[in-house]
C-alpha cells in the first residue's frame, strides 16, 4: 500500500513555529497559546500520514484542540477553561502511559 | 469571518468581481497606491499560510492587499502612507467581504507580524507593505458559529455624554 503523504511535514511545522515565534512578539499574550495549539494540531496531522507516529489518543484529542483554538476568538474565559480541561486529559493519559492504572502511594 | 472552508476552488470570475469591489473602496488623494495579489495556486496559498500564523482558516484562495509605500508617500505624505492607506486597505477588505457574501463565498481577514516573510514567499518588492490578507472560499457547512457581537460604546455630541439610542 502506498504511503500517504502527510498533510504537514517537519519543514512545514518548523516554518510555522518560527513564524509564530516572530508573531508572538507583537501579538496579544493570549494568542501565544493559540499558536501553540495550532502547532499541536499540525503535529497530530503529521502523525496521521505515518504509522510510526499514529496515536489514537492524539487523534481523539484533535477535534478538541481545533475546536478549542477557535474559542479564543470569542470567549477567552471559556478558552482558558478548555485549556485546563485539555491539559488534565493529557496529564491523565501521560500517567496511564507511564505507570498504568496503579494507584499512587499518596492515594 | 469564516474559519472553515470547503476545498473547492473559487472561480476566476468571482475572484475578479472581488478585486473590482476592493478597487471601489476609497484611496486617499484618489491616487492608486493600493495593489492586489490574487493567490489561488495551492502551492502559493500553502507558502503564504506557512509564514502567516494567523492564517488559520483553510481558505483555498487569498487576496493580498498591498500599498506601494513610495508612491503613497509621494502623493499622500507621511500620514497618508502610514495611516490613511491602512484605513483604505481595511475598507477595501470590507468591500471584498460584502461582495463575497453576495457571491455565496466567505472570507477571513488575516494580519500577522510576519508580513516581511509573506513578501518574501510571494516575491513582493521591498517598497510595498502587506496591509491585509483576505482568505477566500466557499464556507464549510461544518463551521463554528459566528462570534458573539459586542455592544458598541456610543457617545452623544461629545465624549462622555450618554447616547440613549439602541446602538
Amino acid at each position: 500500500m502506498a504511503k500517504r503523504k502527510p498533510d504537514y511535514d517537519v519543514f512545514d511545522l518548523a516554518t510555522y513555529l518560527v513564524a509564530s515565534a516572530r508573531d508572538c512578539v507583537d501579538e496579544p499574550l493570549i494568542y501565544g497559546p493559540l499558536r501553540m495549539l495550532e502547532g499541536v494540531n499540525r503535529i497530530i496531522m503529521m502523525g496521521k500520514g505515518d504509522p510510526r507516529y499514529r496515536d489514537d489518543f492524539l487523534s481523539k484529542m484533535r477535534s478538541r484542540v481545533t475546536t478549542d483554538i477557535l474559542k479564543v476568538m470569542s470567549d477567552r474565559d471559556e478558552f482558558k477553561k478548555a485549556l485546563d480541561d485539555l491539559l488534565l486529559e493529557f496529564a491523565a493519559e501521560s500517567r496511564r502511559r507511564t505507570v498504568g492504572k496503579r494507584r499512587s502511594k499518596s492515594n | 469571518m469564516c474559519r472553515n472552508f470547503e476545498s473547492a476552488p473559487v472561480e476566476r470570475d468571482k475572484l475578479e468581481a472581488l478585486v473590482y469591489a476592493a478597487g471601489r473602496a476609497p484611496q486617499g488623494g484618489n491616487m492608486p497606491v493600493r495593489e492586489y495579489i490574487i493567490v489561488d495556486n495551492p502551492k502559493y496559498v500553502k507558502l503564504l499560510r506557512g509564514v502567516t500564523p494567523s492564517f488559520l482558516a483553510n481558505a483555498p484562495a487569498a487576496l493580498v492587499i498591498c500599498t506601494d509605500l513610495a508612491k503613497a508617500l509621494d502623493v499622500m505624505g507621511v500620514q497618508g502612507r502610514d495611516i490613511l492607506s491602512l484605513l483604505d486597505a481595511g475598507a477595501a477588505a470590507e468591500n471584498v467581504a460584502l461582495k463575497a457574501e453576495e457571491l455565496g463565498l466567505g472570507v477571513s481577514f488575516v494580519r500577522s507580524a510576519t508580513t516581511e516573510a509573506a513578501k518574501r514567499v510571494l516575491g513582493i518588492p521591498e517598497r510595498y507593505r502587506v496591509d491585509i490578507i483576505v482568505g477566500i472560499g466557499y464556507k464549510s457547512r461544518d463551521r463554528p458559529p459566528p462570534m458573539k457581537g459586542s455592544k458598541p460604546t456610543v457617545h452623544h455630541d461629545a465624549f462622555g455624554m450618554k447616547w440613549n439610542g439602541k446602538a
